[in-house]
């Protein structure tokens, strides 16, 4: 039964096989739509990639800033404190602390009409501060809260906020 | 290929690098630079010892350095710091391992200062975590400034209760210190505009 219905398809598979093999006609400038077609094809999906690439960049860099935002916000310096010391006789007057390390030649005081200041930029934070006038007595600061000093001299602190 | 680092171990060291405590990476360059050799070990000693558990050391170089600029002695020197390093350590341990530096700064200070222990506590029940650098630092500084320890505990004590903002917090200490309110961003007294006088009674005997 298989082989009878076997050859009585052997014309229509002989068709269908003539027809596969028969040169396919294109008509003039196929070969070239196609390929400029490849090329069309090509350039979008590379432009893609690179909108992609430049949204990506841009998302990391927006995340970056947010994140350094968020990072430096319990840090960020407080708009500026002035440190001022009515001392009108003085020919120097330094301040010394926490901020600077102790160090004397840091902040030096500028000499105003009523009085000696320096306005510093400082983060959030409880800082221990004397002044030094003529570069030998240690003066604690009048307008501020006195500091518990293990070392003996006059030493004031200050709390700045956020 | 030339031998050397792969950049990504690099990287990744560079990337590491911050989280190693500070005291095992250098010696402290300030440390180096101002003490004598003997205070500098000892200090260097306590300022790994902060590290290795985790406590800021930036405060017990800052109190070297302090005790230095004021010509203390070697002993007085290592004893502050000592000292320090054992109230930060008892502030870390009253609020806990997640406490910031500027929490820990003000607790040490409010301790030294005569605060108890159970009061920090007690305040620090009261507000979130990160809000607690000033009022703990306001009462260091009421302590400090001589009000009695019952008044300025329960000064703290109420604002905080009523959760006061650090402004109300600076400026409770102003009034009760007669500070003259530079902390909340005011300009030094002389160049302020001068004040009107208080009205006074309109018949003065």
């Amino acid at each position: 039964m298989d082989e009878e219905m076997d050859a009585s398809n052997e014309p229509l598979l002989g068709d269908i096989v003539g027809s596969l093999r028969a040169p396919v006609s294109i008509g003039d400038g196929a070969v070239e739509r196609a390929m400029a077609q490849l090329r069309r094809e090509a350039l979008a999906a590379r432009r893609w990639r690179q909108v992609g690439l430049a949204v990506g960049i841009a998302a990391a860099l927006v995340l970056a800033f947010i994140g350094a935002l968020r990072l430096r916000h319990p840090l960020a310096p407080n708009a500026g404190v002035t440190f001022a010391l009515a001392a009108p006789s003085a020919s120097r007057v330094v301040l010394i602390g926490d901020f600077n390390d102790w160090n004397p030649k840091a902040n030096p005081l500028h000499r105003g009409a009523r009085q000696w200041s320096v306005t510093l930029s400082l983060k959030p934070g409880r800082y221990r501060y004397s002044y030094v006038v003529d570069g030998s007595s240690w003066q604690a600061d009048p307008g501020t809260p006195p500091a518990d000093d293990e070392f003996g001299a006059p030493t004031s602190v200050i709390t700045v906020a956020n | 290929m030339k031998p050397g680092i792969h950049p990504a171990a690099l990287a990744a060291s560079l990337l590491l690098l911050p989280l190693l405590p500070a005291g095992l990476v250098a010696q402290d360059a300030r440390l180096t630079a101002r003490l004598a050799p003997g205070p500098r070990a000892a200090v260097q000693r306590l300022v790994d010892s902060a590290a290795a558990a985790r406590l800021p050391t930036e405060p017990l170089v800052r109190k070297a350095l302090e005790g230095e600029s004021k010509g203390a002695d070697s002993t007085r020197i290592v004893l502050a710091v000592q000292r320090l390093l054992a109230r930060l350590g008892t502030a870390r341990q009253l609020f806990g391992p997640e406490t910031n530096e500027a929490e820990l700064v003000a607790g040490a200070a409010a301790l030294q200062a005569g605060a108890t222990p159970e009061s920090l506590t007690r305040l620090s029940t009261l507000r979130p975590r990160e809000r607690l650098a000033v009022p703990l630092s306001v009462l260091a500084d009421l302590l400090s400034s001589g009000i009695p320890a019952g008044q300025a505990w329960s000064s703290v004590y109420d604002m905080a209760s009523h959760g006061a903002a650090d402004a109300e917090f600076l400026a409770l200490r102003d009034r009760l210190t007669g500070a003259d309110g530079r902390q909340r961003g005011l300009p030094p007294p002389a160049e302020r505009p001068p004040s009107a006088p208080l009205p006074g009674p309109e018949h003065s005997p």
